[in-house]
């Protein structure tokens, strides 16, 4: 599962115009009241951003051999509205390919939201905005933030919710030299899972990409511990998915036995067996820890880990997974190496494993359905096992712009969702080298 | 000789600032209070907008110009980039916009006298009586 964790323009065409209504409703209100005039802010952001694979196959939706800008780009604008000095508006969209198809390019609105600022320690707002999770969920977007040319799949797109709309609340405390800050928020999010189907079964089901739509409600709580340009982090995050369409999630595939040796995994009820039972709600915990330190010399480490807790369905996403960066600012340039690790619970490995790879002999009627049932129902299966070694740098080019290069090498163990199988082919056991160039600017 | 020497002396030194600057001095409008270095380096970044009750809003000149680098470098012990950087972040992470820039020290001399909590940064050759000095290197 490729998380889209970006609420859509085409989904949420009505959700989004309300937004920006009520966003210019309570500039309109908010200004009204307020002596000073507004200070509007407006600026932007953009990644062209070029990936390319030594493999035919695609890698996270779009690398392969034939190159892709699909896979980093996207171009954006913000406008920040300082009503006075407690009140705030801010807007975000961006154009970046589709998250909901793999095909075109998408308007959406990443943020609309009202600040409200009481006093310096307290910082209040509602809307839609993103939620952070990990260390650089909020200015993902804007490659010209940080170094590495792209922020490790392992983690970054694993996650549940990103951009939601709610409530955040954010209370810092100055303790001497430090900051510590908590955050608090509840929001919900509309967004996509996106799986790959990689055999055709005609007239059951095509091979392909598709995407299950789901509202994700969260609440969470993130622990922020700053000095200088030094940063830990803990959070934890309750949060409750909903399949918006008929696409439910099964809870397992059970097997049915034909034979001594001979039988399939009941992964459609298309299929005879004791029927699949699927579950339309999935409830998950997420828990993660993060850091960004200079460790002597000049070095510096960010690491980060998330554990996603899904106990009542074994085809869910119950993962964990983590990376750890070694960078060395120099100048202009900041070379750095990573490797990153995202397994599923041995749960799902294991039942991922067992359906993929069943098969039926040819003498059994209907031998070739059930087989290829049973692959389709194994690219259904969240599961993840694989590990990327990266070495990139970027360059600054001046205050506002970088251009990033970096060679990452993914390694799938049993599976990996990332990967889009060839018909009749395994994510598993495959090796993706990745060449990625990036121009990031702010303006 | 010595008077020579001295006035000698005083238009090196004259050179230099004008070269130069001489210090660089926060003044705040007549509600603003005096305060520290530290507390102008937070009000600089975005971590305090009131201080003893007043609300206060900070205000500098364009990138290039040589107040604002050496207010960067006395007053938050940084430079463009790092403070650029530090702004971007922060503006993309939902958390404002970084202080608003003028055209010059002279209108940012007009903007604290007129503003109720404004604060901004001018060379001390440029004071005039009346101008509230909150904070010195």
């Amino acid at each position: 599962m490729m998380n889209s964790g970006q609420p859509e323009f085409s989904d949420q065409g009505k959700t989004m115009k309300n937004l920006i209504a009520c966003g210019l409703a309570v500039i309109s209100a908010v200004g009204a009241i307020t002596a000073r005039a507004a200070e509007v802010s407006l600026s932007g952001f953009a990644t062209a951003g070029y990936a390319r694979s030594d493999q035919d196959y695609n890698y996270q939706r779009f690398v392969d051999q034939q190159g892709t800008f699909k896979r980093d780009s996207v171009l954006g604008a913000q406008m920040d509205v300082k009503l006075n000095n407690e009140f705030g508006v801010t807007l975000q969209g961006k154009l970046a390919p589709s998250m909901n198809s793999d095909q075109g390019v998408d308007a959406t609105v990443s943020w609309a939201f009202l600040s409200w600022r009481p006093t310096n320690d307290w910082l209040i707002r509602v809307g839609r905005l993103r939620i952070p999770v990990y260390l650089q969920s909020e200015n993902m977007d804007v490659g010209a933030t940080f170094d590495f040319a792209r922020l490790p799949a392992e983690v970054y797109s694993s996650v549940q919710t990103t951009d939601g709309d709610g409530l955040f609340v954010g209370k810092t405390w100055n303790l001497d030299d430090y900051e510590l800050t908590l955050n608090g928020y509840w929001a919900s999010a509309k967004m996509h899972y996106r799986y790959y189907r990689r055999d055709d079964a005609q007239p059951l089901f095509s091979a392909g990409s598709y995407f299950v739509p789901v509202k994700s409600t969260a609440r969470g709580l993130i622990l922020t511990l700053q000095r200088d340009d030094d940063t830990l982090r803990v959070s934890a995050h309750d949060i409750a998915t909903r399949i918006t369409d008929d696409q439910w999630l099964p809870v397992t595939f059970p097997y049915v036995a034909m034979m001594p040796g001979v039988g399939y995994y009941q992964t459609t009820n298309l299929l005879p067996g004791p029927g699949v039972q699927s579950v339309a709600d999935i409830r998950a915990m997420a828990y993660t820890l993060a850091a960004d330190v200079a460790v002597g010399n000049g070095f510096r480490v960010m690491g980060e880990y998330v554990r996603r807790n899904v106990p009542d369905v074994a085809t869910g996403p119950d993962s964990q997974g983590a990376y750890l960066a070694l960078l060395k600012p120099m100048g202009a340039w900041t070379p750095y190496v990573s490797v990153a690790r995202l397994e599923s619970m041995e749960r799902t490995r294991s039942l991922y494993n067992k359906v993929n790879g069943n098969s039926v002999p040819a003498f059994i009627p209907g031998a070739a359905l059930i087989n290829v049932s049973q692959r389709a129902g194994a690219d259904g299966i969240n599961a993840y096992d694989q590990t990327t070694w990266a070495l990139g740098t970027s360059y600054r080019l001046g205050l506002n712009s970088k251009v990033k290069a970096e060679w990452a090498r993914t390694r799938s163990g049993d599976m990996s969702l990332f990967i889009d199988a060839p018909p009749g082919g395994q994510s598993g056991k495959q090796v993706v080298n990745v060449l990625t160039f990036s121009y990031n600017v702010v303006f | 000789m010595k008077t020579t020497i001295k006035i000698a002396s005083l238009a090196v030194s004259l050179a230099f600032a004008q070269a130069y600057g001489g210090d660089i001095v926060v003044i705040g409008n007549g509600n603003v209070p005096k305060m520290d270095s530290a507390t102008i380096q937070k009000i600089y970044t975005g971590k305090l907008i009131s201080v003893s009750g007043v609300s206060v809003v900070p205000v500098g000149v364009k990138p290039g110009m040589a107040a604002r680098n050496r207010f960067l470098q006395d007053f938050l012990n940084q430079d463009e980039e790092k403070f650029t950087a530090y702004w971007t972040v922060r503006r993309y992470i939902g958390k404002g916009v970084p202080p608003a820039e003028m055209a010059s020290t002279a209108e940012v001399i007009s903007h604290v006298q007129a503003t109720p909590g404004a604060v901004g940064y001018v060379d001390e050759a440029e004071l005039k009586p009346g101008l509230n000095v909150i904070a010195r290197k």
